[in-house]
Parts: C-alpha cells; sequence; structure tokens
C-alpha cells in the first residue's frame, strides 16, 4: 500500500487520495503559435517510465489539497512529496 | 398564502433507538453513541494574503483563535474550531445563537468566505474503552493516543466515507459524515461496534 506524505496532513495512506494524472507533461501555452499537435502531444503522448516519475495526487477524503508526488513506478517507493507547485526535479522545461 | 415553519430534524431521528445492544458482558458496553444534535457548524476559509487578519477576526467573535497548525483544534468552553485543511476551518457549537452572524460581524468576505454548513452534517459522538478498535475497522490513520492526540481532529476516509474525527479525548471521537450518509454510517459503526457490545445514549 502506497503512503503519501501530504505536505499539510502528514503521512496518509493512498485510499484517502485520488490520482490526478501525469505531472511532467507542461500545459502548452494558449498564443496562437500554439499547435493542435503540441495539445495531441501533451493530452496523448505519455511517457512511461520505469522508475521515479511525477504524478499529481488529490488528497480528496483529507485536507482536499493538490500534491505532486515523486514516485518509482518499479518499487512504488514514494521518494518525494510538495504542493502542486513545487520542484521536485524531473519536470520537462 | 401558508406560512410554513420547518423545524430542525436531526439526521438520525427515525432510526435512533437508546439502549444497549450486541455482546454486552458485565453490564459495560464496550462503545456509547451519542448523536450530537442541533449544532451551529460554520466553514470559514481565508484567503492566503488575508489568514492572520481573519485568524484575530475568528477570535474576536469566538473567544479563540483557531490554529494554522494542522489537524489542531482550538476550543472554549462552547465553541471549537476544527482545521480541516489549509487556511480553512469548522466553527462548531451547540445552537443557542446565530453563530454565522456572529462570525460575520468581526469578518467579512474581503478576508475568507463564510458558509453557513449546520445542516451538512450528522456528528456522532463515541466513547468507550473499544471506540478507536471501531474506529480502525474502517480507517487507515494511526489512532494510537500517542499519534492521534487530545485536541486533534483528522479528515479521513472511514469506512469508505468522507469523516472527520475529532479527538475529544483518549477513547473519546467526534464523527462528522455528511448528512445524508448519516444513516448508513450509524449502521456499519453500529455493527461494527456489536462485538464490543454498545449503547446509544439519549442525543444530546
Amino acid at each position: 500500500m502506497i503512503r503519501i506524505n501530504c505536505p499539510w496532513c502528514g503521512e496518509r495512506n493512498m485510499v484517502e487520495f485520488t490520482y490526478g494524472g501525469d505531472a511532467i507533461n507542461k500545459y502548452p501555452g494558449l498564443s496562437e503559435e500554439t499547435t493542435a499537435e503540441q495539445y495531441f502531444e501533451f493530452s496523448y503522448l505519455r511517457d512511461n517510465p520505469c522508475g521515479p516519475h511525477l504524478e499529481y495526487w488529490h488528497h480528496v477524503n483529507g485536507c482536499r489539497q493538490w500534491v505532486k508526488v515523486k514516485r518509482d513506478t518499479l518499487t512504488h517507493e514514494v521518494l518525494a512529496t510538495g504542493p502542486a507547485d513545487a520542484l521536485l526535479g524531473g519536470e520537462k522545461e | 398564502m401558508v406560512e410554513t415553519t420547518v423545524s430542525r430534524r436531526a439526521a438520525l431521528n427515525e432510526i435512533y433507538q437508546t439502549g444497549d445492544f450486541g455482546d454486552i458482558t458485565n453490564n459495560s458496553p464496550g462503545v456509547i453513541f451519542v448523536e450530537r444534535r442541533a449544532l451551529n457548524i460554520i466553514h470559514v476559509a481565508a484567503w492566503e494574503e488575508q489568514v492572520d487578519t481573519a485568524t484575530a477576526a475568528i477570535e474576536q467573535a469566538i473567544g479563540v483563535k483557531p490554529s494554522r497548525t494542522a489537524c489542531k483544534v482550538m476550543s472554549t468552553d462552547v465553541t471549537s474550531a476544527l482545521w480541516i485543511g489549509p487556511d480553512r476551518w469548522l466553527i462548531v457549537e451547540k445552537e443557542s445563537r446565530d453563530l454565522e452572524a456572529v462570525i460575520r460581524k468581526t469578518m467579512n468576505t474581503e478576508m475568507a468566505a463564510i458558509t453557513d454548513q449546520s445542516h451538512s452534517r450528522c456528528v456522532i459522538s463515541l466513547s468507550g474503552v473499544e471506540a478507536s478498535n471501531v474506529l480502525r475497522k474502517g480507517t487507515t490513520l494511526d489512532l494510537d493516543a500517542a499519534h492521534f492526540k487530545t485536541g486533534e481532529a483528522r479528515t479521513t476516509s472511514l469506512f469508505h466515507m468522507n469523516a472527520i474525527i475529532h479527538c475529544v479525548e483518549e477513547n473519546h471521537f467526534d464523527i462528522y459524515v455528511a448528512r445524508s450518509f448519516g444513516q448508513s454510517f450509524f449502521e456499519v459503526i453500529t455493527h461494527a461496534s456489536a462485538e464490543f457490545g454498545y449503547r446509544i445514549d439519549s442525543p444530546i
């Protein structure tokens, strides 16, 4: 069972959280230069890393804050957590 | 035009039955349930840059400053302020005055969002030597008294329902669940208590 260290509440079991998606990809800008291909890539194309990965989790049955989690997809070890805007290393430019 | 008066009705009103149930030995139930009725519950969510002003204003209104420490409950004899998230609190007291008006007297919407939640929750008080063991059946929280201390409240998933557990004192918890889940929650938690024997006392 994964235990996630909520930056506000402390360590809690994953049953209190809902997975909220990949935190590596950066939302494409809203400028006119942004192409459909960039949105396609953002929406559908995912890396599938074996090892450390960045994810959003929502502490839905807790303080209801969004948490960024660095988790090893192979061992499920939670390596780091922080508020949603924290830089945990590994984010795409 | 016909005028109607809506009187307050407790969430467990239809099913609440006082008495002893389950496997009680030596006339000592392991768990005692009491529904806490007619509570005023005000949700206050302070704007990030106004938190200090907001907590000072709440203190002026209810006589105690809500804590910014996670899970901490600050209480006076009549009112409690439960931390339920960063810069968010539930202000709770037995219905005796217009609590929302009292709070709005010292606060405004520039400081925080203030919402009356008085009718939204079913609050059940759970005490007795087996109280924490009953809760352990339904939550992943560490309920050890050294970790979950008196005067703390944690929001969690309890029997798959979102609940706030407030440790009033050792082996005495107030459980807040959504009102519409009240009967279902009471059913599951009394079933979980049957092996210890339980008593349902008159609501307060």
